[in-house]
């Protein structure tokens, strides 16, 4: 748990509970900056090595990334941004008027806490950049619990200070993403451009050859093709931008059209970076101790902190620790408004500190960062559909004959149709994965459009007059 | 401008900079190091000042 709660803002205003005011509203640029900070972030320095160790080809990872990462845009610019600017209210109030209070307490609680592992990863990252001056040890790929007393302190000494910046709101949060993203965008380029030096590239064709037809899987992992990649890239924020997360961040946007900056995130965040920071490790495992471990069959750690300080020194280590927090802020932000929409009696400054205890808790173990690129696919496959229940709900309640906002106009605490359509695709598509052993990225867009048809259907039979 | 501003775009441009020219053999890699740090001090000193304020 993170020191002594701090002195915080009595009240963060936030319109929680109602549309926010037009007064309120914030331009393109307020956006651009939040989204490039948090997509070009500390884990980026993970998920670009993880996809080395995945095997990737050179095609797959330019070509299947860019696909990618443009069918996220597209997401989050005509789903999210559009939903966002009509109904201007967070996902969490959006939800309770369609679910019910019960039902969406769930819901919250479980996205709540997702979200703090996720941050928790962030804190992790971190953590290996701070490290470095105490000499701590750093986990391993298959770690998963503390690694020592120093580990310890430093993640709580960092997710303290994160917290403590996510509980004074929004605007907190916008304006440290502001300073910190285009600084930190041109190290993660640094980064990218050492290691090419590092591995003797001097033309686009030996770039290429870095990756070239892609090559088998480092032990323990599963060998990713182009359909892997761009499902995978695609689906990574698939909560945020499909799963609707992001409503509470668009309801400020003037125009749907500010959902375009999410490209900054997309392209500079998980493109160049993402490549920069496999760059860096395709160097590291050049070395003669990964080579060892390659050779005994274990897979090399990933490690940002060393990564970057080996690259370009002590301004690395800043941009591993700058990066993770600028990732971890808006995700405990957005943490506490679920927590909140539980009890909607507590400030937004209180329940993101709670948020933030619970990720630095998390951060303390290195499971959630080592396997991220599983953790991140359940995470999306968990919350994207019920972004389904939202858009249908949204676009298709009056075609579909059904009452929009059905839980707010009959009165009711819990919409069962939403429960069973979340409940029946979840158990049909995630035991596709897990019994026919299928990706669980390819997964995800068919359960939320099953999802968001599930819900008209159980609607249609299961809402009474009003 | 202000000078603030100019000197805050200096040191990003000092940080675009400091690999390509240790790329190009020019600087080493201590150097680079250097010009990288010392960039990015100034540049949070600089454009905390005044980057918000245009947002």
């Amino acid at each position: 748990m993170p020191p002594e709660a701090p002195v915080i803002p009595a009240e963060v205003h936030e319109y929680e509970r109602e549309p926010v005011p037009s007064s309120a509203w914030k331009g393109w640029k307020s956006f651009l900056g939040m989204y490039a900070g948090e997509h070009a972030a500390g884990t980026e320095f993970v998920i670009g090595p993880l996809f080395l160790t995945a095997g990737v080809s050179a095609f797959d990872l330019l070509v299947g990334l860019f696909l990618g990462n443009l069918l996220a845009v597209l997401s989050w610019r005509y789903i999210t941004a559009a939903v966002a600017t009509d109904v201007r209210l967070t996902l969490y109030y959006q939800l309770e008027k369609i679910c019910g209070r019960r039902l969406v307490t769930a819901y919250n609680l479980a996205n709540g806490i997702l979200f703090c592992f996720l941050a928790g990863a962030m804190i992790t990252v971190s953590a290996t950049a701070v490290g470095i001056p105490f000499d701590m040890e750093m986990p391993k790929l298959t770690d998963t619990m503390p690694n020592g007393i120093t580990w310890i302190v430093v993640v709580l000494a960092i997710g303290a200070v994160i917290s403590i910046i996510a509980a004074r709101g929004y605007d907190t949060v916008s304006k440290f993403a502001n300073i910190a993203s285009p600084w930190m965008v041109l190290i993660f380029l640094a980064c990218g451009v050492v290691a090419l030096k590092g591995l003797g590239v001097a033309s686009f064709a030996d770039f290429w050859n870095i990756f070239g037809e892609g090559r088998e899987p480092f032990p323990g992992q599963i060998k990713y093709t182009f359909w892997h990649v761009v499902l995978w890239s695609w689906f990574c924020n698939a909560a945020m931008h499909i799963g609707m997360s992001d409503l509470s961040v668009f309801r400020y946007a003037k125009k749907a059209s500010s959902g375009w900056t999410t490209a900054a995130g997309m392209y500079v965040g998980h493109y160049l970076a993402w490549i920069c920071a496999c760059l860096l490790y395709a160097l590291y495992i050049r070395t003669g101790d990964a080579q060892a471990m390659l050779a005994a069959g274990q897979a090399p750690p990933v490690a940002p902190g060393p990564m970057a300080y080996q690259a370009v020194g002590i301004a690395g280590l800043i941009c591993v620790v700058v990066a993770g927090w600028t990732t971890a802020n808006p995700t405990i932000y957005r943490a506490g408004l679920a927590f909140q929409a539980i009890a909607p009696k507590l400030s937004t400054a209180r329940v993101t500190m709670i948020a933030g205890a619970v990720a630095t808790v998390a951060g303390l173990f290195p499971a959630f960062a080592m396997q991220l690129l599983d953790f991140v696919a359940v995470y999306g496959f968990i919350l994207a559909p019920v972004g389904a229940i939202i858009v249908f709900d949204h676009y298709f309640a009056g075609s579909a004959g059904i009452v929009q906002n059905y839980a707010e106009k009959a009165g009711i605490n819990f919409n069962l149709a939403v429960l069973l359509a979340w409940g029946i695709s979840m158990a049909i598509f995630y035991s596709i994965s897990a019994f026919g052993g299928v990706f669980l990225s390819f997964l995800t867009l068919p359960a939320w459009l099953s999802c968001g048809a599930l819900y008209l259907v159980f609607s249609k039979f299961l809402q009474k007059k009003i | 401008m202000s000078i603030i501003k100019v000197i805050s775009y200096l040191c990003l441009l000092a940080v675009l900079l400091s690999p390509i020219l240790f790329f190009a053999d020019v600087l080493t890699q201590s150097q680079m190091n250097i010009a990288l740090l010392g960039a990015t001090v100034v540049w949070f000193a600089t454009a905390s000042t005044w980057i918000n304020k245009e947002a």
